[in-house]
């Protein structure tokens, strides 16, 4: 049996980033930010979280973002802006 | 066994199961990709760095190399002189409007749809006649697999990663086959999409499977097309009422009689977008449920229908097959045009230098066909 030298077909996955996690305080006014990815009842769904946040942590708002396509990423910029605003986000599908 | 260089010194009897335990196979035996071989194939697009980028997909931080192509094009068992086919599928593929990071990973679990028109496909002996989307065809075999095993080991397109696909089909081993080009006056797929005369070009569709259309006792050429438009309309396709792109193939004998009666390409691509528009109560009657406030606008149009494909020009009409009794073929993309289209590019021949295209890779503009 001979040896042969054969390269491999991937790329090596590199190591996940460490993400340190977002303060867990509750301030006076909390943004609670919701993220529909288009599907049928994404957004019905996810409001009916946000309504359940929003009593739960008191006086503050929530604002849904509604991608138009679930096909794509919301931009960097949407994405920035979200977390700019929101002390929480919460994403979700439908169908 | 566990892999960490990306070189492996293996006993030849032992690398088809270290591919396998590696999940490095689409579940198929593969060609060892040896250095040799690979620089077969990287040679014949000049390739001088074979690190440079065919394409990169921000979504995943993943980007796929001239080398890693070689790599997987060899083990799918294709030979040197289709590489730059799987170059320029590849390019298509990181075209932003085909949006593979979704096409990969959804739910749908689409295929990579290779259609290759032109003269290159029949110097390296594909099949666009009898039995195109069957076995036996080096060529059209190996290359779409090429794809697939590329997206798999590259970007991660496989189940417990990128994935999700609940069923997936056949087609999404390879799914890959030429134009036979049509009769005159009709003009080839390349060609319309405006490449210039003599120019191949690859098309890549995310398509569902292939389903086959049967008039073998109409002759008469709005008959044929009734009977396809039939075809395209069906309501348990998820983009018919939303409006998605579809891969149609005529056979022989139904080309002929549309030739013969004097319906231009345009014509039959009008006429098929036109006559596959659904009622919203065929929907329901079939208990497909309309979208309201979501992504697909299902708002019917004037003529109080909804789209099965968007427009004429998301008909990709080509020519194959072997004569018979009469068969003609399609397959639709397996989503509406909001979330991906299909994107074509030139087959640079053997030898053409790579352009300079920067980490992205190429883009070039859609035309109209």
């Amino acid at each position: 049996m001979s040896r042969i030298v054969v390269l491999r077909p991937d790329e090596p996955t590199p190591p996940p980033t460490t993400v340190g996690l977002a303060p867990r305080t509750v301030p006076e006014h909390p943004v609670v930010g919701l993220v529909s990815n288009g599907k049928p009842l994404a957004a019905e769904l996810l409001q009916a979280i946000g309504r359940e946040l929003h009593a739960r942590l008191g006086e503050g708002e929530v604002e849904l973002l509604r991608k138009p396509s679930a096909a794509y990423a919301i931009t960097p910029a949407q994405a920035r802006e979200m977390a700019a605003r929101a002390h929480l986000v919460v994403t979700g599908v439908g169908d | 066994m566990a892999v960490v260089e990306d070189r492996l010194e293996l006993e030849e009897g032992d690398v088809q199961e270290t591919f396998f335990a590696n999940g490095w196979t689409d579940g198929l035996p593969v060609v060892p990709p040896t250095p040799e071989r690979v620089d077969a194939f990287l040679e014949v697009v000049g390739a001088d760095d074979p690190t440079v980028l065919i394409g990169f997909m921000p979504a995943r931080e993943r980007g796929v190399t001239l080398e890693k192509a070689a790599v997987n094009a060899v083990m799918a068992g294709c030979l040197p002189e289709y590489f730059p086919v799987v170059v320029a599928a590849l390019e298509a593929m990181f075209d932003a409007e085909f949006n593979a990071h979704t096409v990969l990973s959804s739910t749908g679990g689409a295929a990579l749809g290779l259609v290759v028109s032109g003269p290159i496909a029949s110097e390296i002996g594909m099949n666009g006649r009898y039995n195109c989307f069957g076995p036996g065809n080096r060529a059209n075999a190996t290359i779409g697999r090429a794809l697939r095993l590329t997206a798999m080991n590259v970007l991660g397109a496989r189940h417990g990663e990128l994935d999700a696909s609940s069923f997936g089909h056949p087609g999404k081993y390879t799914f890959c086959f030429s134009e036979d080009p049509p009769p005159a006056p009709w003009r080839p797929l390349a060609q319309r999409l405006g490449y210039a005369e003599g120019s191949t070009s690859v098309t890549l569709l995310p398509l569902e499977g292939v389903r086959q259309i049967a008039q073998q006792l109409n002759g008469d050429a709005e008959g044929i097309l009734r009977t396809v438009a039939a075809a395209l309309r069906t309501p348990e396709t998820f983009a018919v009422g939303k409006g998605g792109q579809a891969l149609v193939v005529l056979g022989p004998e139904h080309a002929g009689f549309c030739v013969a009666q004097g319906w231009s390409q345009d014509d039959v691509r009008e006429f098929l977008a036109r006559e596959s528009r659904i009622t919203p109560a065929e929907l329901e009657a079939a208990g497909v449920h309309l979208e309201s406030g979501a992504q697909h606008d299902m708002t019917p149009g004037d003529d109080g229908r909804l789209p099965a494909v968007a427009s004429a020009d998301d008909v990709f009409l080509v020519t194959a097959g072997g004569e018979g009794a009469g068969w003609s073929a399609y397959a639709p993309t397996w989503a509406p045009t909001i979330h991906a289209r299909a994107a074509s590019r030139r087959v640079r021949p053997a030898g053409e230098p790579l352009p300079d295209c920067g980490p992205d890779g190429c883009l070039i503009p859609v035309v109209k066909r």
